[in-house]
């Protein structure tokens, strides 16, 4: 049955992304496009939020909410910065990271390569964890005896996900173009996990337990009191917050995920300001019941070395089938939607600053459309194969936050190159008379 | 006060009320109304973080015209 499901949705999504590509242009759809554009850019909470904020809240405490107040408390600025830095990309069509910052630099390919390669490279384990999550959530949902017990549906998966993107995501060449059916499916997606994740949250707190304050109540009386509180090693330290804090707030934008959705695929630069509030309201609700699922999970199973799968191991320990579903339903969409939107931003890259510059250093410019178009969609492949190859390797236990971590932390020295990129865009931007459309804001 | 002022005063307040020291105020073992005191904080300062920029957005919204 899981794979039933597992396909199905995958066939939704493909119907999705067909419907919202066929009626894109009329009127409704267009209305929608603030929503689409607020929800799309939820694709920050990947499966990392689903299973491993759990996880992480059973081993740290507080420490996993680092990685949304960060981008909440950043979002205080995007109203001013952001809302710059996407009017910036859309002058100069910039549609990667990479792009961004060599183009800031003097134009300098080389620089840009240099960017492009450490992003890919830093990316691919963020893939592989969200692979492994469905590859280990999927073992999860079907009985051991079962036919299907030898069956990893990750290739499947991988394959589908790299067809999609092809498919919807590189279409045509021009990504500054709105990829309307791959943005509404993705923030259909967004919309799936966030329900799924409020339904599981509120069954563990009211269905399983008497409430917060019974769940709560029960913890301070535990051993796992110190989780409740910061600065009590080995739960985190000041330090370590202000830290994840910090990266947290660079990676919501910086991120190759991110910077697409944000920044490349932005519909009208107004909407920047809707999403400034809307986003942060999202990370709020779908963070509500993470404490109460990983104490819950504690209280329930007194051993935090299967932390990542509490979510999905309760509703199956009590034998919720539907609930198990809803898990596994919300998971497998908040995996999906990051792998096709990472992967279509990083064959960008790989595209733009590794294979083109080659191609032109050779003059070989009559085929570069075809060639770039070629490499954009074989890019996609790649990022996605070296991801499911990443998490076969790994094949330790479910370590999902160490994964997802490493690809946080790829992101920090790009920042302040792009922070200096930002700086320096300003000053000629400001006498750009372009600039004077939108100075009623200023 | 422009809504910009504001935000990036906002941004500074708010930063520095996720931090030490200051974070070290609501940092103890004690539950209100069922739940822990850092949660109950951090969550609401958050809520606030998300009111005051909904209020930026309708404003620039009137500012922005139809």
């Amino acid at each position: 049955m899981t794979v039933g499901i597992l396909l199905a949705y995958l066939c939704f999504l493909f119907v999705v992304a067909a419907v919202a590509e066929r009626f894109g242009r009329r009127r409704l759809v267009a209305r929608l496009r603030t929503l689409t554009y607020v929800m799309a850019v939820s694709v920050y909470c990947t499966a990392w939020t689903f299973y491993g904020s759990v996880g992480l809240a059973a081993n740290r405490g507080l420490e996993f909410l680092t990685i949304y107040l960060g981008p909440a408390l950043i979002a205080l600025t995007w109203p001013t910065m952001l809302r710059k830095l996407v009017r910036v990309a859309k002058e100069q069509r910039i549609t990667t990271i990479s792009d961004f910052i060599g183009s800031r630099y003097g134009k300098s390919a080389a620089l840009g390569t240099l960017v492009a390669v450490l992003v890919v490279v830093g990316m691919i384990p963020y893939i592989a964890l969200q692979l492994k999550a469905v590859s280990v959530s999927f073992r999860m949902m079907i009985p051991g005896d079962s036919l299907l017990s030898g069956f990893d549906p990750t290739l499947l998966v991988a394959g589908t996900l790299a067809l999609f993107g092809i498919l919807f995501g590189a279409r045509n060449l021009d990504f500054t173009r709105q990829q309307t059916g791959l943005m509404t499916a993705v923030a259909v997606e967004s919309i799936v996990k966030l329900v799924a994740f409020l339904l599981v949250g509120g069954w563990v707190t009211w269905g399983l337990f008497g409430g917060f304050g019974d769940i709560f109540t029960a913890i301070a009386a535990s051993p796992w009191s110190r989780l409740l509180t910061l600065d009590t090693p080995p739960a985190a330290s000041y330090a370590r917050w202000a830290a994840m804090l910090l990266i947290s707030m660079m990676a919501v934008i910086l991120l190759p995920r991110q910077f697409h959705v944000l920044v490349v695929q932005n519909p009208r630069e107004r909407d920047v300001h809707t999403a400034a509030w809307a986003f942060p309201l999202y990370l709020l609700a779908i963070n509500v019941f993470v404490l109460p699922i990983a104490f819950g999970g504690l209280l329930t199973f007194g051993d935090v070395a299967s932390a990542d799968s509490f979510i999905l191991a309760l509703p199956l320990r009590a034998d919720a089938g539907l609930v198990a579903v809803t898990v596994f339903l919300g998971g497998f969409s908040a995996a999906t939607a990051m792998i096709v939107v990472d992967s279509l931003a990083l064959s960008k890259m790989i595209s733009n600053d590794i294979v083109l510059p080659f191609l032109l250093r050779r003059r070989r410019l009559e085929e570069v459309y075809s060639a770039s178009l070629a490499s954009t969609r074989l890019g996609i492949l790649v990022v996605v194969t070296l991801g499911f190859l990443w998490a076969r390797i790994e094949a330790g236990p479910f370590l999902l936050v160490e994964m997802g971590l490493l690809s946080f932390i790829a992101v920090p020295p790009c920042s302040s190159a792009c922070t200096g990129a930002a700086a320096t865009a300003r000053a000629p931007w400001r006498a750009s008379p372009r600039g004077l459309p939108c100075g009623s804001t200023r | 006060m422009k809504a910009k002022e504001l935000l990036a005063a906002c941004f500074v307040l708010f930063g520095a009320l996720l931090v030490w020291p200051l974070l070290s105020i609501p940092n103890r073992a004690v539950l209100v109304a069922g739940v822990p005191a850092l949660v109950l904080y951090l969550f609401g300062v958050w809520a606030v973080v998300v009111a005051v920029l909904a209020w930026a957005a309708r404003r620039s919204g009137d500012e922005d015209g139809p």
